[in-house]
């Protein structure tokens, strides 16, 4: 009985198969996955929902804050961006102010008021990621604003 | 085209016998075998859905990292325990599936690969049962292609020594009868 005798003899034998209920759990498990994969976008959401909401409430102070103080001159004409593929959900947005200038207090003759004049130069950076692939994309826009601000005198 | 989990079901049939063989040569359980490979599987299919047969390697190679991470486990379980060692594969568990004239045959190849070190049981698995080549066993085992083919000499010798003796009952049987058919046949490969 050769060597070659021994590996034919052992080769001949077949491995006992698996039991069924071990067929089941896997079956199981790769149902899961399943599962999942058909939801997707729902768990992605899931996960930035946070973000999400904090980047909103983040927009809606903002949003507060400005009405407070009116701008004498219409914005500048905003970037009409427009992310609203299912995808892409907002990281976040940051506001960098770049510099102001005094520009002195003047007298307002139609109110009869003093004023003060501010102009705002500032980024805002705006970023949206794609949950599907991790994608980060981020707009940046500059924007000059001037503030009047009401000046009492004591 | 066949749905999805047919090919998964397909793919299961055919490598998990040859799974739970080589499982069997690292867990003291049948039972612990079968957990092994329900992981190994699962894992390779996520990484492998279509279940390539290159990657097969890669899915003995699976078997054998849970395999001793669950041994390991146990084994810090067993210490806290004071148990005995961890049990080498279950005698009494068939790891073969016989044909009526083969069941003394297994039996007896089942007692001497048993008696055999595990290095050397795990490379005789992989390379009788799993298809495996030398180049593959090495790299799954993280060993260098020699000392995978010394284990496998070493093996064999010691299975010819052991089964000699009993060499008429085993002739009496005809194993190549069997249908072990490879599911991916390999070349036929040379001792370096």
């Amino acid at each position: 009985m050769n060597e070659s005798d021994i590996e034919t003899l052992l080769s001949g034998l077949s491995p006992r198969g698996p039991s069924p209920a071990l067929e089941r759990r896997v079956a199981h498990e790769l149902e899961l996955d399943q599962q999942w994969l058909r939801q997707p976008l729902r768990r992605s959401a899931a996960r930035w929902m946070m973000p999400a909401l904090w980047a909103g409430a983040g927009a809606a102070a903002a949003l507060a804050v400005m009405t407070l103080v009116q701008p004498e001159t219409p914005a500048a004409p905003r970037v009409a961006v427009n992310f609203q593929t299912p995808g892409l959900l907002p990281a976040g947005t940051i506001r960098e102010i770049v510099r102001t200038e005094d520009e002195g207090i003047a007298f307002n003759e139609a109110s009869q008021t003093h004023e003060q004049r501010v102009r705002l130069y500032s980024l805002e950076r705006q970023a949206w990621i794609d949950p599907r692939d991790g994608a980060h994309i981020t707009v940046e826009m500059p924007r000059e604003e001037s503030f009047v601000l009401p000046v009492s005198y004591q | 085209m066949a749905p999805a989990a047919d090919i998964w079901k397909r793919c299961f049939e055919q490598v998990a016998p040859r799974l739970l063989l080589y499982a069997c040569q690292l867990c003291p359980s049948r039972a612990d075998a079968e957990d092994v490979v329900q992981m190994a599987f699962v894992r390779w299919w996520r990484r492998f859905p279509g279940g390539d047969e290159n990657h097969i390697p890669l899915l003995y190679a699976a078997v054998r990292t849970i395999a001793l991470d669950q041994r390991r486990s146990q084994q810090r379980r067993a210490a806290r325990e004071a148990a005995s060692e961890v049990a080498l594969p279950q005698g009494d568990a068939p790891v073969f599936d016989p044909t009526p004239e083969q069941k003394e045959t297994a039996a007896i190849v089942q007692e001497a690969l048993e008696a055999l070190p595990e290095a050397q049981r795990e490379v005789v698995t992989l390379k009788l049962w799993g298809g495996l080549t030398f180049a593959e066993i090495a790299s799954a085992m993280g060993e260098s292609i020699n000392t995978i083919s010394g284990r496998y000499r070493y093996a064999l010798q010691a299975l010819q020594k052991r089964l000699a003796p009993r060499r008429h009952e085993l002739l009496m049987e005809s194993p190549t009868a069997a249908g072990n058919v490879f599911l991916f046949p390999q070349p036929a490969e040379t001792l370096p």
